[in-house]
C-alpha cells in the first residue's frame, strides 16, 4: 500500500467513524424509531470498509497488521465497531450505539494523528500465522472488555437512576437494565472468548520457546495485567452462565477490567503487550 | 369552495354540551346527508369524548357565514344555542381549519397531550363520512393528510411517548427494569382501584405468569374472571397465606391494598432476596396508602421499590417530554398545512390550467394535420414531437406559475382568463364554418 493510498484510507476512515459517532448521538439524542430503522446500514459500511483495509494492509505485511502503537487502536476502533454491530443485530437495541462509536472515533482520530504523513511501518519479517491470530484474537479481546465496561457503566448509571428515582433524559432513552446487563454480559464473553484464544497460543508459543533468550517473560507488567483482565471476565463470563453473577456485581467488574483494557492499551507497541 | 368547521370541545364547551351534541355512527350519517345534500357540499364529522366536530364544505357564493347550516341544524336536531361571548364553540374557515385538524389528529388539541386514540377516530369519521356519500376529493385528501400527519408526529417525536396514568407509569418502571414482560412473572396484591387498573392494562400483554393475591379471596376471584372475559390471560388465584412464596416466584409484585400496614416487611424481603439468590431483580411497586411495604426493603441489594411518588414523578417527567416535543409536532403540522393548501390552490387553478392546455393542443393538431400530407411518416413523427415539445416548453411557465403564485388565484382573475378563451373561441367559431 503506497503512503499516499495508506493516508487516504485512514482519512476516510475517521471521517466515516466522526459521521457515525453524530449519526448516533442523533439517535440517542432524538430516541426517534424513524431513525433507528436507518441507523444499521452506515455501521456495517463502516465495519465493513474498515476491514477491507485491514486485509489490504494485512496481505501487504503478512501479519496482523497492527505494526505500530497507532495501528492497534485504529484496530481496537475497528473491533469495537464490529462488537457494537454484533450485538446490535444480536439484540436490536441501537440507541446505546453512540456510546461504543464515540470511544472508538476518538481512538481512530488518535491513530490518524499519529499516521498520517508518516510512512507506513514497514513488515518486521516472515509471515506468522499464530502471531498474527494471537495478536488479533488480544486485540478483539480488549476491545470486547472496553465495550463490556461501557455498557456496565450504563447498567450501573441507569440502576442508580432508579433507586435515586430520577426519571430524566437518560432513564427514558436507556433500553431495560435487563437489556443493558444482556450486552454487558454478551460483550464480556466476546472478550472472554478472545483472551481466551491469545492466552492459548500465547501460553503455546512461551512453552516452545522458553529456552530462547528473546522469549517473552510470563511475570512482564503487560502480561500480567492481560492475564489478570482473562481471570476477571473468566469469572463474569462463567459466573454469568451459570446464574451467579449479574446485574450491578458484573455491571462492576466489567467496568475494573475496562481500566484495566485502557491501562494495557497505553502499553501497547510494535510487539503488542510484549515490550517496545 | 370555503372549507369551514364548527367545533364543540372540551377547551370551550361543557361537558353536558359535549354530551348533547356528540353523534353516534348512524347520526353522523344522517347528520351528514342532510347538511350535504342540498348544496352538493362534502362533509365530514369527528365525534370523541372531548368534541364534536363538523368539516363541510361551502361554496364561494355562499353567504359570509358558511357555518350558518351546520349551526342551524345542530340546533334544530340537539337544541344546540351558539353563544360568542364566551364563546361555547369555535368555528372557522380556510387554513385556520386545515390546521386545526392537522393539530387534532397529531394530539395537540387533546386534553392528555399527544394521545394517540384520537388517530383511530379520525379514520373512523372519514370512514362515516364515506358511508354517509360526502366525502368529496378534497375532504378525502384534507383527512389523509391529516392521517398522515398524526403518524408521522408518532413516529418523528416523542409526543406520544411515556405514560401519564399510575397504572401505566408503573409498567413503565417494570419495562424500564426487565424489558418486554413476556419472561416475567407478574404479582398483583390486593384489589385496590390502582391493582384492577393495572390488571386492567395488562390485558394486552403477554407475561410469563399472573398470580393475584387478596385477604379476600371470592374478590380476587372476581377480579381474575373479568379479566379473563375482558380478553386477559389466565390469572392465578393464591391465598393471602402464600404471599412470601409468590414474592420469591415472582419478578413484579404490584401491592394495592389498604391493610395500614407493611404486608412486606424488611424481614420478609430479606428472607425472600436469599431465598431467590443469584442475580434475579425484584421489582416492587407498592401503590398502597398506607404503603404496604417497608420502605427499608428498597436497600436490599437486587430489589427496586418504588412507590405512588415514583410514579407521580415519571408521570411529571413523561408530561415535561410531550411538553418539549411540541415544537416539533407543530413544524410537522405547518409543513402538512402548507402542502394541503399548496394542493388546494392547485385545484383551483386546475381548470384554467387544462383549458388553456387543451386549446394549444388542438391549433397545435389542426396545424399538423394541414401538414400532413406534404410528409413523409418519419418528417410527421419528428414534426409531431418536436410540436409536443414546443408547446409544453411554452405552457410550463404560465402553468407552474398559476399553481405557485398565490395572487393569480384570485377568482376573478381565473374567471377572466376563462372568458379570455370563451371569447377567442365563440370568435373562431363565427370565422370558422368547421366550428359551426
Amino acid at each position: 500500500m503506497s503512503p499516499l493510498l495508506f493516508d487516504a484510507a485512514i482519512l476516510v476512515l475517521t471521517v466515516l467513524y466522526a459521521l457515525l459517532t453524530q449519526h448516533a448521538a442523533r439517535r440517542y439524542l432524538s430516541g426517534s424509531s424513524g431513525l433507528e430503522r436507518l441507523s444499521r446500514s452506515p455501521l456495517l459500511l463502516t465495519v465493513l470498509l474498515h476491514l477491507s483495509a485491514l486485509i489490504l494492509r494485512g496481505v501487504e505485511t503478512g501479519t496482523c497488521p497492527v505494526l505500530s502503537r497507532w495501528e492497534a487502536l485504529s484496530f481496537v476502533a475497528f473491533c469495537m465497531a464490529a462488537i457494537e454491530l454484533t450485538l446490535e443485530l444480536r439484540r436490536g437495541i441501537r440507541v446505546t450505539g453512540v456510546f461504543v462509536l464515540a470511544p472508538a472515533a476518538v481512538l481512530q482520530l488518535l491513530s490518524a494523528v499519529f499516521l498520517i504523513g508518516r510512512d507506513p511501518a514497514p513488515p518486521s519479517g516472515a509471515p506468522d500465522l499464530a502471531g498474527s491470530l494471537h495478536a488479533f484474537a488480544a486485540l478483539l479481546g480488549i476491545s470486547g472488555v472496553v465495550v463490556a465496561g461501557i455498557y456496565g457503566a450504563l447498567y450501573l448509571g441507569l440502576h442508580r437512576k432508579i433507586r435515586a428515582g430520577d426519571y430524566g433524559g437518560f432513564f427514558r432513552r436507556m433500553p431495560s437494565l435487563e437489556e443493558l446487563g444482556e450486552l454487558n454480559a454478551t460483550a464480556a464473553g466476546l472478550g472472554f472468548l478472545s483472551l481466551c484464544v491469545t492466552v492459548g497460543i500465547g501460553l503455546y508459543g512461551w512453552s516452545t520457546r522458553a529456552s530462547d533468550p528473546e522469549s517473552i517473560s510470563l511475570l512482564a507488567f503487560p502480561v500480567g495485567v492481560t492475564l489478570l483482565l482473562w481471570a476477571l471476565l473468566g469469572v463474569c463470563s462463567v459466573g454469568h452462565r451459570i446464574g451467579r453473577f449479574g446485574g450491578a456485581r458484573l455491571a462492576g467488574t466489567t467496568i475494573v477490567a475496562l481500566l484495566a483494557a485502557l491501562l494495557l492499551l497505553t502499553l501497547l507497541g510494535p510487539k503488542g503487550v510484549h515490550g517496545a | 369552495m370555503r372549507l369551514y368547521c364548527v367545533s364543540l370541545n372540551h377547551h370551550c364547551t361543557s361537558i353536558e354540551l359535549r354530551e348533547r351534541v356528540a353523534f353516534a355512527r348512524e347520526e353522523a350519517i344522517d347528520f351528514l346527508q342532510r347538511l350535504c345534500a342540498p348544496t352538493e357540499s362534502e362533509g365530514v364529522i369527528l365525534s370523541t369524548c372531548n368534541r364534536t366536530e363538523i368539516y363541510a364544505t361551502g361554496s364561494p357564493g355562499q353567504e359570509s357565514t358558511p357555518w350558518q347550516p351546520a349551526l342551524e341544524l345542530l340546533h334544530a336536531d340537539r337544541g344546540f344555542e351558539p353563544v360568542l361571548s364566551p364563546p361555547n364553540h369555535w368555528r372557522d374557515e380556510g387554513a385556520a381549519v386545515v390546521r386545526h385538524l392537522l393539530r387534532v389528529s397529531a394530539g395537540l388539541e387533546s386534553q392528555v397531550l399527544g394521545e394517540t386514540e384520537i388517530l383511530g377516530q379520525v379514520r373512523t369519521a372519514l370512514s362515516w363520512a364515506d358511508e354517509a356519500g360526502t366525502c368529496g376529493r378534497r375532504m378525502r385528501r384534507l383527512w389523509e393528510r391529516a392521517i398522515g400527519v398524526g403518524k408521522r408526529v408518532r413516529a418523528e417525536t416523542l409526543l406520544g411517548d411515556g405514560a401519564l396514568s399510575h397504572a401505566a407509569a408503573a409498567f413503565e418502571l417494570a419495562r424500564k427494569v426487565f424489558g418486554p414482560l413476556e419472561r416475567h412473572r407478574i404479582l398483583v396484591v390486593g384489589t385496590g382501584e390502582i391493582g384492577a387498573l393495572a390488571l386492567e392494562r395488562l390485558r394486552g400483554s403477554r407475561t410469563a405468569g399472573l398470580t393475584l393475591i387478596n385477604r379476600t379471596r371470592e374478590r380476587a376471584e372476581e377480579m381474575a374472571a373479568a379479566h379473563r372475559e375482558g380478553g386477559g390471560g389466565p390469572v392465578e388465584v393464591r391465598p393471602f397465606e402464600q404471599l412470601e412464596a409468590s414474592v420469591i416466584d415472582a419478578d413484579v409484585v404490584l401491592t394495592s391494598t389498604a391493610a395500614g400496614e407493611p404486608i412486606l416487611d424488611h424481614g420478609m424481603m430479606r428472607r425472600i432476596r436469599a431465598e431467590r439468590g443469584g442475580r434475579r431483580s425484584l421489582l416492587l411497586l407498592d401503590l398502597a396508602l398506607p404503603r404496604a411495604v417497608d420502605p427499608r426493603a428498597g436497600e436490599i441489594d437486587g430489589v427496586y421499590l418504588k412507590n405512588l411518588d415514583d410514579l407521580a414523578a415519571v408521570i411529571r417527567s413523561n408530561e415535561a417530554q410531550r411538553r418539549d416535543e411540541v415544537p416539533k409536532a407543530e413544524a410537522l403540522v405547518q409543513r402538512g398545512t402548507d402542502a394541503y393548501l399548496d394542493w388546494l390552490r392547485g385545484l383551483s387553478v386546475e381548470p384554467t390550467v387544462r383549458d388553456l392546455r387543451d386549446r394549444f393542443e388542438r391549433v397545435r393538431r389542426e396545424e399538423l394535420e394541414e401538414l400532413r400530407p406534404g410528409l413523409d411518416a418519419e418528417a410527421f413523427a419528428r414534426l409531431d414531437a418536436a410540436t409536443r415539445r414546443l408547446i409544453a416548453r411554452l405552457l410550463h411557465a404560465p402553468s407552474a406559475n398559476l399553481r405557485r403564485d398565490d395572487s393569480l388565484h384570485d377568482p376573478r382573475l381565473l374567471g377572466m382568463l376563462q372568458r379570455l378563451f370563451e371569447e377567442e373561441r365563440a370568435r373562431e367559431s363565427d370565422e370558422d364554418p368547421a366550428h359551426r
